[in-house]
């Protein structure tokens, strides 16, 4: 038996030895995945500086955080639809109508704060969840019905704001979440509190692998990351603070990608939705529930979609019967692309949508600042969103790592 | 009915017996009163011409195909199996051809899909879950470069080991392997073989469908043959030979059997 079980080697029999480029190349679709739209962000950001060095000049930068908020928040909401492997067109009208009514709500209504939020956050839900039943109860393709959905629903926000093409925010508590700025020493307890779970979390999973005995090193597995953490958050602080500070909006959409990076790594449903992006079947057979996780994508997205709503909603501080914006949702599916996700699902995490939503809002930014006419910007945003696509492409292809 | 056929392992009360199996498509038949014993720590392949049945039979153990017609005992009760399952909640594990992995997945997260380990929090284990997984493919002999490899990045028979591991961490009684050795290269088929010696040691019963005769001869104790639905031949280890098979297979042993 023993001398079975040793000569089991299963070994990689079509290995070759891997050359130069070839080890560029895996470590591109590895574990420096995030590498290329870094290097785009850096390169962006060093020619506008060239052109114009009020760009990154701490009132540009927080104008563009706050900018990004919106597009970085949606694309949230659609890196979980995409995740496995559906997509969502239907966001920019949900997150308008959602918007629209806690408008209706709070400022018609005279209702407060609370309740026009939690039913705009509610209403989209509820939209994510109608959409979600159909595709995965009648295996329809997403696509399609939210295409549907899109329609309808921007058919909705003409009928709820047939009487008044517009409901002005300006003044309202609902504009909170883009007017207000924290205070330094608040921002700083944030920040505070943001290492100290990290910390917490890290140390719980080096302490684990210590108890079963897998290699690992305190330093690569807590102090590395709480220590990078840490030093980004003040560098990031420190900037914001030249100006106005850190700005309400861009801690949530902060928070919001931490809470998703949890559950996406962290969580059997996080697991779940990487697993149906790269095969539904196989979760099926694993006696997953494949349509209650997909529809509880669904469902949340719709939430984050709502939620997306309302931020734009308070930066433009009111919503209208052209509240729906397409680009807005073209920018975050650009954005989810750079970020790594991948319309067939499976790919990416949850903080390259970060990245990718910086890449897309910096270029609109940047070209605005130096005045650049909005036919540029669109041509030189579709060529960057076209050859981050290709250039994955080649990566994934010229690693070993495919079949 | 012929049951006494395992005569290496008389004494051993089979885990699982299947019997007076029928199932139809539409008018076609396509088992006709099938008989079967599974014994723990013993290797069966089925074999037979494609559509002879074998693959339906290994579809009725695993819960995919429900047969009209059946009397199922598991370790001496009586059950029905109406789904795929409830031969999972019995400890029946089915590898299948396509093997039901996920490419982006690594290997620790393959092998844990749909019964992760999580702390009080609802938060994954990682690292118990990994050790778990590399004691698994230790002591099933599986050697990869990493536990953490994405399954993506392994060759054919690192999958299927995979798969196997996937199955044997369900700690079950009897295996179910369909076309294990299809698409493999020669070496990764012999390795693939140790392996289902590995389950067989392990006291597992190993029910393994496959076209590749001399590769399954190599490792099974009992070979039952299927002919348009019917179970023609049951062939025990001394008596196997790829002639006395070929011509179960293909039926030409008839007219032989009446001379005698």
């Amino acid at each position: 038996m023993d001398e079975q079980k040793k000569s089991v080697v299963l070994s990689r029999t079509t290995e070759i030895k891997p050359n130069k480029k070839l080890r560029v190349m895996e470590a591109l679709n590895g574990p420096l995945r995030m590498l290329p739209v870094i290097f785009a962000l850096v390169v962006i950001w060093v020619i506008f500086t060239i052109l114009n060095p009020a760009f990154v000049s701490p009132r540009n930068l927080t104008t563009l955080s706050v900018q990004i908020v919106n597009m970085g928040i949606m694309a949230i909401g659609l890196f979980l639809v995409l995740l496995h492997g559906e997509l969502d067109l239907s966001c920019a009208a949900s997150s308008a109508v959602s918007a629209t009514i806690a408008a209706i709500f709070c400022i018609n209504k005279g209702l407060p704060f609370i309740v026009g939020f939690a039913a705009c956050i509610a209403f989209g839900a509820l939209i994510g969840a109608v959409q979600g039943w159909i595709v995965t109860q009648f295996g329809a393709p997403a696509f399609i019905i939210t295409m549907g959905g899109q329609m309808a629903l921007e058919g909705l926000l003409l009928l709820l704001l047939s009487e008044s093409t517009q409901i002005s925010l300006v003044n309202h508590s609902l504009t909170v979440f883009t007017t207000i700025y924290l205070p330094t020493w608040l921002s700083y307890i944030v920040l505070a509190v943001g290492v100290a779970f990290l910390f917490f979390l890290s140390y719980q999973s080096y302490s684990q692998a210590k108890k079963n005995n897998l290699p690992v090193k305190f330093a690569n597995k807590v102090l590395f990351p709480t220590v990078g953490v840490l030093t980004g958050g003040i560098i990031v602080l420190e900037i914001m603070r030249k100006y106005k500070g850190l700005n309400l909006a861009v801690l949530l959409l902060i928070a919001l990608l931490a809470v998703f990076a949890y559950i996406l790594t962290q969580t059997r449903f996080g697991v779940h939705l990487y697993a149906l992006g790269g095969n539904p079947e196989a979760v099926r057979r694993a006696g997953i529930s494949v349509k209650n996780t997909k529809w509880a994508a669904f469902i949340i997205s719709g939430a984050v979609f709502a939620f997306a709503g309302m931020i734009a909603a308070s930066r433009l501080q009111s919503v209208s019967v052209s509240s729906v914006d397409d680009s807005i949702m073209m920018n975050s599916i650009a954005a989810c692309v750079l970020g790594g996700a991948s319309l067939s699902g499976g790919k990416g995490n949850i903080w390259g949508v970060l990245l990718g939503a910086l890449v897309m809002g910096s270029l609109t930014n940047g070209m605005y600042l130096i005045g650049a006419e909005t036919f540029t910007r669109l041509i030189i945003q579709g060529l960057i969103l076209v050859v981050a696509v290709v250039l994955d492409a080649f990566i994934v292809n010229s690693s070993a790592t495919k079949r | 009915m012929n049951t006494n056929t395992a005569e290496v392992i008389e004494n051993v009360a089979p885990i699982m017996s299947l019997r007076h199996v029928h199932q139809y498509f539409g008018g076609v038949q396509a088992l006709i009163d099938v008989d079967m014993d599974i014994y723990p720590g013993e290797v069966i392949a089925l074999v037979g011409d494609n559509g002879a049945g074998k693959s339906t039979f290994l579809k009725v153990i695993s819960g995919v195909n429900i047969p009209q017609q059946s009397e199922i005992e598991f370790e001496g009760k009586t059950i029905t199996i109406s789904n795929t399952l409830d031969p999972v909640n019995l400890g029946i594990q089915t590898v299948y051809q396509d093997l039901a992995l996920c490419d982006n997945l690594d290997v620790v997260q393959n092998l844990f899909l749909g019964r992760e380990i999580v702390n009080k929090f609802g938060r994954l284990n990682e690292s118990e879950m990994e050790r778990i997984a590399r004691e698994c493919l230790d002591e099933m002999g599986i050697e990869l470069t990493s536990v953490r490899a994405k399954v993506s990045d392994l060759s054919g028979g690192q999958r299927q080991a995979v798969a196997i591991a996937r199955a044997m961490l369900g700690s079950p009684k009897i295996v179910l392997l369909d076309e294990p050795l299809a698409n493999l290269g020669l070496v990764q088929r012999e390795q693939v073989g140790k392996l289902i010696l590995n389950l067989r040691s392990k006291n597992v019963g190993v029910v393994v469908v496959s076209h590749d005769l001399a590769e399954v001869f190599a490792v099974c104790d009992r070979v039952v043959v299927f002919r348009l639905g019917e179970k023609v031949a049951e062939i025990s280890r001394p008596e196997i030979t790829k002639e006395r098979v070929v011509a179960e297979i293909t039926g030409s042993n008839t007219f032989m059997e009446e001379d005698e």
